[in-house]
């Protein structure tokens, strides 16, 4: 019913007669209000049109082919005030609107793109952080989500690898699901982006394909009151992204160039060889003392009866092993390089925008590097007076020569670099490779290095049209198609040496993804009585997510020279399958205020997913806003405030991010039976399953003061997440071990508190801070029926009353002093040597407890130094790498200098128990048990990004017939104050293995405009 | 300009205008199709036979049925320094062949494939005469999955302990005969009586005997198969005269023959053709069906990690001059280069039924061989004939068979002295093909582990006899109940 009414109410709108009339335009000048020079490339904005131009070197401009109207205009430039004002567009007529900017900070005029609309900052009552380009122009970045990283309250940025084009984790306001997906909807100028099938071969990010230059500015829809009008798909944030467009004026190009080196952080500390065969000798001597009787003899089966399994003669003397410093082996620096030109301008009717670029950047292990080609055009043209329509195209390819990562795998060179032992070595001296080392020839990492290849060559075209219609100054249509296309094709070739069982290996997959959307928004606005000002929107989108994925291997090469799956002997291994998801949705906005005094907002959201059982197939998710502009009150007492305002919002939004058929009732293709391939009963139906449902109340406070020296914001919230997704265990004598339900509730709590000040102002110095904290907790309300834990013997097990992440484990006693056993304490606090399940207490947990950044820009007649800090507090997380491998000497793998302070002798007090080779006597194994003490604070400080910028003075760049010239110097990961054991407290997950770190930044380039 | 205008909008609202719940419900798996096809479409319906025939080639169908049950008892152990199968070796707490839940899990998916079959297809889809062959495979598949998963976690009726934990204990297993096709299907249920289980086993067999009309090739299913499963059910109830006749009813089929002494070093070798005595072989693909390097029979006793070795007390049971020991090899790792592991190993042998021939690390299984039903009936005439003639007797016909000598009955005056022989007969002939400790067990008899192993003996008293259910399937379904002991 309500489909076909809006249907009905769009058609009306479009075939309404529409009055005939000649355009108008406007022109003026922008000028400086203190010094009255003329302000050039400084934005004019018809705000209703979202048509532009820039003003010229005088600072004119001009604006035609405006149908008659009111409009806002409005006109910003970096380090100004924005200035807004109507103006009354007659027919036929140029009107005369000349603007005198303020100095100061941009403030309420700044606009914030929502969903399918733009409003002012001034309008807002939901919660929604805006980073624009003007903010992160000084970082050099290759990642969009990096931008993000530490500038936004509330949004929580973490790398998911340091590997060059990696990926990243976001989180806005924590983590409200159990097993649904906790990712934010990533929307590129109206085009929502899909995240599946990434590349097998390495950690790439989906948004490489956007490339950060490109980028106008990024919105993060963070409260229900916010996101709602993204329905079944906001339960998680919405991120939005806004490219740049061309303006109207003479063209600007831009030519970059960047050059920069990548360093591992932090290395560990490991054992060499005298001290490891030490180690060695006593875990061997301490665990069979009466088999050896003296240490000698120890010492003498190690050497004599080891050491030939690494390829020394037997008995060769600890001093002339080799020592081999596998770190500095296989952690290399990489080199960047980075090429970027772009071109934009237009005139009144044809406006464009292109940049296209090269980069290349070395990885900091062995064999790994990233390579990007973007092109990217924007166009937009003005068909008549009331018709625009507008182009975006763009076309990205990346290239990863990939490293195997994240885990402690024997092949991969992140955990080889300290698996392998201090006394074997990459070559012989013949340059054979050594077949002695720890995993023996197939895995020696130089093996890893020259006969393995992991590539990852990703093709994405992310493009849309859109048409907008203005009917008249308070009413126009949009029709958005856009397209989000990646094909990811992953090779994974290994020579007859890495491979020699089945000589050689090739496994090549691509996967294509074809992610569709369509929207039809018609927007209005009017004011009624000059003070009543209503807007709004109805619309509706269809979304289709397609993807497709083809795998295939071949055993047995005839040399290394080929490398595609035909020349493979034996075909090994091939499969090939496709799934889809479909969303439809009606949505619609209206928003009222009262003399910009008392604002009021309602959304709500109708969506039908294909993912929702047939009986729960649409579902409905409003939301409500208001807001007070205290600051607006004749009986708001202070002068020193520009602005005081209250805002409180209610809303519900789903989280779509479930299966895409984990409805249906299926039997499944699995095994076969002489040549028939089996389908057995894989799924009980659940015909009401659904989305899961977030409820989100968020209270704000948003001020300015002294002409803007100190803003800010300050937010509570509380979002309750409900009918979370999980499995119901089922009797499995029926077959079926589960079946999902809607069940689960979790909690989220947070405040987030950002400000910016002007320090200085003063003789063309400036000194500004921006500081922000978002403190949050989580808790888990409700799991499947009366059910206390998911996991009752995980160490992570999801209980009721405590956080998601929280850890249950037994509590580290320290080592006995007497004779160097671990201890535990048990349920009762008694010292225990074998803790039990019974022994287990909840403690922190992998969640942070607070985030944020801060930092400080200074700028003098074109100098600028920006000095930006990242931190993050209260993360626990379990470096499961090293402690499972880096302190025992079973595997023979090398371990980190922590080991040296180990329990020797009676009497000595210290946190390492004596070494041996099994458990110790009547104890349960320190290594293995999951305590405590394997758990570390991953709070970090890190000075993220320090950047020194010079803008040639203009006299002098007009010399050389350019318009600027600036030259810049950066570092990024330059420090980090933490205590966390493992590489990178910022890669650290719940359980930490072998991540591939973070890697220090240094760059320098080079910007010339013409 | 307008009108183009127009044209772009009114496309774009009549997109929007077919957004409704056809077109959400179009995305269809890839992998998977609607539980509504699967059971109306003929292909589909074949495809859910194979499923119930691709658990076959699980673990707890291969490794686990084949080899653990020699490894529980006193046939294998593991070589010096492996682990695979370690803790059935030692009789461990919950280690039995329940495999956590593994066993338990694979038996029941196989037993819901058998019950789409034998009720869950619509009518028509398939032509009667293929129903009914199906519906036949389907009884006697159901009928030997529940016997494994009786056999291992209950008693066999009547022989129960006479004293500790166990005493008395008459419980089975859980008995479902209708598909679940719906949540409300997978209900709570109560274990049935071991007399209940076997009930249900033996009606099925004989439905199973009726519906299959004797044409199946021994890669399926067969009549003489059902016969054969039916003959092995009877000799663990103790109904000896059916278990007689049953094993008759096979050997007539003709399906089988039993091999000569000269065809034992090629009998499990499939590059020879196919095992003459088998009723029913599982057929395994190496490339996707096998399981592989980690976990195949292959790896675990004669290759990679040769990990469970023979015993000296089975090895000392062989005569010079017996043909079976071709079924033993000395033990080399065959993956680094015939690496000699004699040394660790107890006799300095592997086991060599399970070469891996088919393809890497990969066998065919024959689940009922011709010499079992040999054993069976001589098993049968000692408890249904006055002496021990007739018993001895069959026993010679494999003997004859195998390179060895014809027994004098009169060395067998007891009846205990000839079961004695028999199960001797049993270990040499049916080694690491599952069945050693089920021997012990279904005739209340203490497991005696070889003595070179330093393992204590399991008293047919110990709790441990019965593997345990595991503990989160007693919270999950209220109605169960867990063996005694644990």
């Amino acid at each position: 019913m309500l489909r076909k009414l809006l249907s009905t109410f769009l058609f009306l709108a479009i075939f309404a007669p529409v009055a005939l009339a000649q355009s108008g335009g406007v022109t003026g000048k922008v000028t400086d209000s203190e010094t009255g020079e003329a302000v050039p490339t400084a934005n004019v904005l018809v705000v209703e049109l979202q048509r532009g131009a820039a003003t010229d070197a005088d600072g004119n401009y001009t604006i035609e082919n405006i149908p008659p109207g009111t409009y806002t205009l409005r006109v910003s430039f970096v380090g100004y005030k924005t200035f807004t004002s109507k103006v009354n567009i007659q027919s036929g007529q140029t009107i005369t609107q000349n603007v005198q900017l303020e100095p100061g900070a941009v403030g309420l005029d700044e606009l914030v793109v929502t969903g399918y609309g733009v409003t002012s900052k001034r309008e807002l009552t939901g919660s929604i952080t805006k980073v624009s380009s003007e903010d992160f122009q000084n970082v050099p970045a290759q990642n969009t989500e990096s931008l993000l990283q530490g500038r936004a309250a509330g949004v929580q940025i973490t790398t998911t690898s340091g590997n060059p084009g990696g990926g990243f984790q976001v989180r806005v306001r924590g983590t409200g699901s159990i097993t649904a997906g906790n990712q934010p909807l990533f929307i590129v100028d109206g085009v929502q982006i899909s995240f599946a099938n990434q590349s097998e071969q390495t950690d790439e990010s989906p948004l490489n394909s956007i490339k950060p230059s490109d980028i106008e500015s990024i919105e993060v829809l963070k409260d229900a009151a916010a996101a709602a009008i993204y329905g079944a798909q906001a339960a998680n944030g919405v991120v939005l992204i806004t490219t740049k467009r061309g303006q109207q004026g003479a063209t600007r190009i831009n030519a970059s160039v960047e050059f920069g080196s990548r360093q591992n952080i932090k290395q560990y500390d490991l054992l060499n060889t005298p001290q490891y065969m030490n180690y060695q000798i006593d875990s061997y001597f301490n665990t069979f003392p009466g088999f050896f009787g003296t240490r000698d003899n120890a010492e003498s089966f190690v050497l004599n009866a080891i050491m030939p399994s690494f390829g020394y003669a037997a008995g060769t003397p600890i001093n002339e092993l080799r020592d081999f410093d596998w770190q500095d082996w296989i952690i290399r620096d990489g080199f960047h390089q980075s090429y970027t030109l772009s071109a934009s301008g237009g005139d009144e009717n044809t406006r464009f925008y292109i940049s296209g670029g090269w980069e290349n950047t070395g990885g900091t292990f062995i064999d790994n590097d990233f390579e990007r080609w973007n092109l990217r055009t924007n166009f937009d043209h003005q068909f008549s007076s009331q018709l625009t329509g507008k182009v975006n195209f763009n076309i990205t390819n990346s290239l990863f020569n990939a490293v195997c990562q994240d885990g402690p795998f024997i092949n991969c060179p992140i955990s080889q670099a300290s698996f392998e032992p201090p006394f074997t070595f990459p070559f012989l001296d013949n340059g054979d490779y050594n077949p002695n080392t720890r995993f023996g020839r197939d895995d020696n990492p130089a093996v890893v290095e020259q006969e393995v290849d992991r590539f990852a060559d990703n093709l994405s075209i992310l493009g849309n049209i859109s048409a907008t219609y203005n009917f008249n100054d308070w009413l126009s249509l949009t029709s958005l198609a856009g397209l989000d296309y990646r094909q990811v094709r992953d090779v994974r070739f290994e020579t007859p040496i890495a491979q020699p069982a089945i000589s050689g290996r090739v496994n090549e997959g691509i996967a294509t993804t074809i992610n569709f959307n369509l929207n039809t928004v018609l927007n209005f606005r009017q004011t009624f009585q000059e003070v009543h000002n209503v807007s709004g929107l109805v619309g509706g989108e269809y979304r289709r997510d397609f993807t497709r994925e083809v795998e295939t291997t071949g055993n047995g090469l005839p040399n290394g020279l080929f490398r595609s799956i035909s020349s493979t002997a034996t075909p090994a291994f091939a499969q090939g399958f496709d799934s889809e998801f479909r969303i439809a949705s009606y949505f619609g906005q209206v928003k009222y205020n009262y003399n910009e005094k008392y604002f009021a907002s309602v959304v709500a959201r109708y969506d039908g997913s294909s993912r929702f059982g047939e009986d729960n197939r649409w579902g409905f998710f409003p939301s409500f806003s208001a807001g007070w502009r205290i600051s607006e009150e004749d009986f708001f007492p202070w002068e020193a405030f520009e602005e005081l305002k209250l805002r409180a919002s209610y809303g519900v939004t789903g989280n779509s991010e479930i299966g895409n058929f984990a409805a249906r009732g299926l039997f499944g293709v699995g095994g076969s039976y002489n040549g028939v391939s089996a389908l057995g009963p894989s799924q009980l139906a659940n015909v009401n399953l659904g989305w899961e449902e977030a409820k989100e109340i968020n209270v704000g406070l948003d001020w300015s003061l002294w002409r803007g020296r100190f803003s800010g914001s300050l937010d509570f919230y509380q979002r309750d997440n409900e009918d979370l997704l999980l499995s119901r265990p089922l009797p499995s004598d029926s077959g079926f071990g589960s079946i999902t339900e809607n069940v689960g509730e979790v909690r989220n709590k947070g405040v987030e508190f950002e400000f910016e000040t002007v320090n200085i102002d003063r003789g063309g110095f400036l000194w500004t801070t921006r500081f922000n904290i978002a403190v949050q907790t989580n808790e888990v309300r409700q799991l499947t029926g009366g059910q206390q834990f998911l996991d009752l013997g995980d160490d992570d097990p999801v209980a009721v009353g405590h956080s998601l992440q929280a850890f249950h484990v037994p509590i580290w006693a320290g080592v006995n002093p007497a004779d160097g056993r671990p201890m535990w304490f048990d349920q009762n606090g008694e010292i225990t040597y074998d803790p039990d399940v019974d022994d287990r207490r909840f403690f922190d947990g992998a969640e942070e407890d607070a985030v944020g950044g801060f930092g400080n820009r200074f700028s003098y007649k074109g100098v600028s130094l920006d000095v930006f800090f990242q931190y993050s507090y209260g993360q626990t997380a379990f470096p499961a790498q090293e402690w499972f491998f880096m302190q025992t000497p079973i595997f023979f793998t090398n371990v980190w200098d922590d080991v040296q302070r180990r329990w020797q002798q009676p009497g000595d007090i210290t946190d390492i128990p004596q070494v041996l080779r099994t458990n110790h006597r009547a104890s349960a194994d320190w290594r293995v048990v999951d305590n405590s003490a394997a758990y570390f604070d991953a709070s970090y400080i890190r000075l993220k990004n320090v950047t020194l910028s010079y803008n040639l003075p203009a006299d002098l760049v007009r010399k050389i017939n350019v318009r600027g010239i600036r030259v810049y110097a950066s570092g990024l990961n330059l420090m980090t104050w933490t205590s966390w054991p493992g590489q990178d407290p910022e890669v650290a997950g719940t359980f930490t293995q072998a991540s591939y770190p973070s890697a220090l930044q240094i760059n320098g380039g080079i910007e010339v405009q013409f | 300009m307008k009108k183009l205008s127009r044209i772009i909008l009114v496309l774009g609202l009549f997109v929007m205008a077919q957004a409704c719940n056809d077109i959400l419900e179009e995305p269809d798996p890839s992998t998977s199709i609607s539980q509504e096809l699967a059971l109306s479409d003929e292909g589909a319906v074949e495809a859910v036979r194979a499923s119930m025939y691709s658990r076959l080639h699980s673990f707890a169908f291969t490794t686990r049925l084949f080899l653990g049950p020699d490894v529980l008892a006193d046939n294998s152990f593991n070589r010096a320094g492996t682990s695979r199968f370690e803790s059935l070796a030692q009789n461990a707490l919950r280690a039995g062949l329940n495999g956590g839940s593994g066993t338990w899990n694979t038996v029941y998916n196989l037993i819901n494939d058998a019950n789409l079959l034998i009720s869950g297809i619509e009518e028509g889809v398939i032509d009667q005469s293929t129903l009914d062959q199906f519906r036949g495979e389907a009884f006697a598949l159901r009928a030997y999955a529940m016997h494994y998963l009786v056999k291992v976690l209950g008693y066999e009726p009547g022989v129960t302990p006479a004293s500790g934990p166990g005493a008395g204990f008459n419980l089975g297993i859980i008995i479902r005969t209708s598909p679940v096709l719906d949540v409300a299907d997978a209900d709570e249920r109560a274990r049935s009586t071991v007399s209940e289980v076997y009930t249900q086993i033996i009606s099925d067999l004989q439905s199973a005997i009726g519906l299959l009309d004797g044409s199946n090739s021994t890669n399926f299913v067969n009549r003489a198969f059902a016969q054969a499963v039916l003959a092995r059910v009877h000799l663990y109830a103790q109904n000896y005269a059916e278990a007689n006749q049953a094993a008759q009813d096979a050997i007539d089929s003709g399906r089988a023959r039993l091999a000569t002494a000269g065809e034992m070093a090629t009998m499990f070798d499939e590059t020879a053709g196919s095992n003459p005595e088998s009723f029913f072989t599982v057929l395994v693909n190496p490339d996707t069906e096998s399981q592989g390097i980690n976990s195949s029979i292959n790896t675990y006793t004669e290759n990679q990690w040769n990990a469970q070795v023979p015993t000296p007390s089975l090895r000392a049971l062989y005569d010079a001059a017996d043909a079976r020991n071709a079924w033993f090899a000395p033990c080399t790792i065959d993956n680094s280069g015939n690496q000699d592991c004699s040394g660790s190993a107890l006799t300095g042998e592997e086991f060599a039924k399970w070469n891996g021939e088919k393809g890497q690390f990969t066998d065919d299984f024959p689940h009922i061989r011709f010499a079992e039903l040999i054993l069976i009936q001589a098993e049968a005439r000692l408890f249904t004939n006055p002496t021990t003639t007739e018993a001895i007797n069959r026993l010679n016909d494999l003997r004859a068979n195998r390179g060895l000598a014809a027994l004098n009955p009169a060395n067998f005056p007891t009846t205990t002295d000839a079961l004695n022989e028999i199960l001797d007969e049993r270990r040499r002939e049916l080694v690491v093909e599952g069945h050693r400790f089920f021997d012990l067990k279904r005739l209340g008899r203490d497991i005696e582990k070889d003595p070179t192993t330093g393992q204590s003996d399991i008293a047919f008293e110990n709790f441990k006899v019965l593997d345990d259910i595991d503990p989160a399937e007693l919270e999950v379904n209220e109605q169960l109940v867990q063996n005694p002991g644990y």
